[in-house]
């Protein structure tokens, strides 16, 4: 074995980040897709199993810049997968994923971009952890003293409803959807979540019963299966959409749809009086992957890297107090 | 951690290394230095196949003759396999040259960006030293 440990100083170039380019071109108008009818399961249903992986690279909001324009020009969808396949070429962990000419996933309001919050909810939001406001991937920038700095995604316990389902987010972005009669299950790869929702009509749970991803209750319209989605816990964060702390009154709106053998459309509303000042709702056409594999990502027993931080933090605080000495 | 001994194998960068935040399933910034890059080279004691980080235990010997073992973090599983990485791609025993960022906690813990083998192949090994979550920064 070598028993060499070599020194470096080293320069790392900041990533450029993709340059969001005003509107100067329209986009082509699409042809109105032919009618699609999905196929059926043996019992009747509309059949939307498969592997359905958010493989696709839509950003959460628009550029204020772009106003109502909802679709990319060529050219701007070039922009946007070349700086996406750059970012996966640098070595980092990010899985690529093709870009679509959708200009946003946000598509109600129709300038793609998230409501305004309540002054409430912005006052909530900013008393919290002492004003430094609720944990975010990157708090324990600011304060990491405990567990509690830490956002459900980072202590790997939940992306929460709807930052599961959302597209593109660096890695493991398996969906799959199994059905029997009278039962389909959403499952997402990131976090290893299952979501067992009933068709036959029963109610929602007491108001007692509260769940991070939520209690979900199907039921088809046509060939459209719609979820409707409440019952969540109170002050958790959107992994993803937001880190405001949202009510007891979060409601989530599903439809899934096959519209054509490869492709799911996917709209969820989401409304929560306390937070937004109106419901939103967010758009995506999921690509059919039979090949993807959606491998288990229990994440939280061996998350070494919330020890690290906090033990890191600790390890800063006797090197600032030794330089005070 | 012994500072000294510890100096001897890594410098440390007075050089603004990256302007963006980086963020990962974690911050990196608040787990890794962007300052001390290491530079290691050592043989595979085992690799830790679990979420939400992939962990590769590298024994280095120390110029006493004895031996220290590093841990570094790779990708998810998931994304090390879904880029050909797999249960035989190292086996304990192979000897490697890993550049990484070391721990703030000044444990012999590395985010590793790169592997080279002995005979120059480069294995990925992924790194959250630039990552940056898109939806995110959006949503904030």
């Amino acid at each position: 074995m070598t028993c060499r440990y070599l020194a470096y100083l080293a320069v790392l170039a900041a990533l450029p980040l993709a340059a969001q380019t005003p509107a100067p071109a329209t986009a082509k108008p699409k042809p109105a897709p032919a009618k699609y009818t999905p196929p059926k399961t043996p019992w009747g249903d509309p059949d939307l199993q498969g592997n359905w992986p958010g493989s696709v690279n839509i950003p959460l909001q628009r550029p204020a810049s772009m106003g109502t324009r909802a679709t990319l020009t060529e050219q701007e969808v070039a922009e946007r997968d070349a700086a996406s396949k750059k970012r996966v070429a640098s070595g980092t962990w990010i899985e690529y994923y093709p870009a679509s000419e959708q200009a946003s996933l946000v598509v109600d309001p129709k300038d793609g971009r998230l409501p305004a919050m309540t002054p409430e909810a912005d006052r909530r939001n900013k008393a919290v952890r002492g004003g430094l406001g609720p944990p975010t991937l990157s708090s324990v920038d600011d304060r990491a003293d405990s567990w509690t700095d830490f956002d459900l995604w980072g202590r790997c316990i939940t992306k929460g409803l709807v930052g599961s389902m959302l597209p593109g987010n660096l890695y493991n972005k398996g969906n799959r959807i199994v059905q029997s009669p009278g039962i389909v299950v959403i499952q997402n790869e990131m976090v290893h979540e299952s979501r067992v929702v009933p068709l036959d009509g029963r109610p929602h749970p007491g108001k007692g019963v509260r769940m991070y991803m939520g209690d979900g209750r199907g039921k088809w319209r046509g060939n459209t299966l719609v979820v409707e989605t409440t019952n969540f816990v109170k002050d958790i964060a959107m992994n993803g959409i937001n880190f405001a702390l949202l009510t007891e009154d979060l409601k989530i709106t599903e439809r899934f749809a096959r519209i054509a053998p490869d492709k799911l459309s996917y709209d969820a509303t989401i409304e929560d009086p306390g937070t937004w000042t109106r419901p939103w709702t967010m758009h995506v056409t999921y690509p059919l992957d039979p090949t993807y594999e959606l491998y288990e990502y229990a994440c939280h027993e061996s998350n070494y890297g919330l020890a690290d931080i906090l033990k890191g933090a600790r390890a800063e605080e006797r090197k600032a107090a030794e330089g005070k000495k | 951690m012994n500072s000294t001994r510890l100096s001897a194998w890594i410098a440390v960068g007075g050089l603004l290394l990256a302007a963006a935040p980086a963020w990962a399933h974690h911050s990196f910034t608040a787990e890794f230095d962007r300052n001390k890059v290491v530079n290691i080279e050592g043989t595979i004691v085992k690799m830790e196949w679990v979420n939400p980080h992939a962990w590769i235990h590298v024994s280095v010997k120390n110029p006493d003759g004895t031996a220290t073992v590093w841990m570094i973090e790779g990708n998810t599983p998931n994304g090390l396999l879904r880029r050909g990485f797999t249960k035989k791609s190292l086996e304990p025993g192979t000897e490697v040259m890993i550049k990484g960022y070391m721990a703030k906690s000044g444990d012999f813990k590395a985010n590793g960006s790169s592997m080279t083998f002995k005979d120059g192949r480069k294995l990925f090994l992924g790194s959250s030293s630039g990552d940056e979550d898109p939806t995110a920064k959006d949503g904030k």
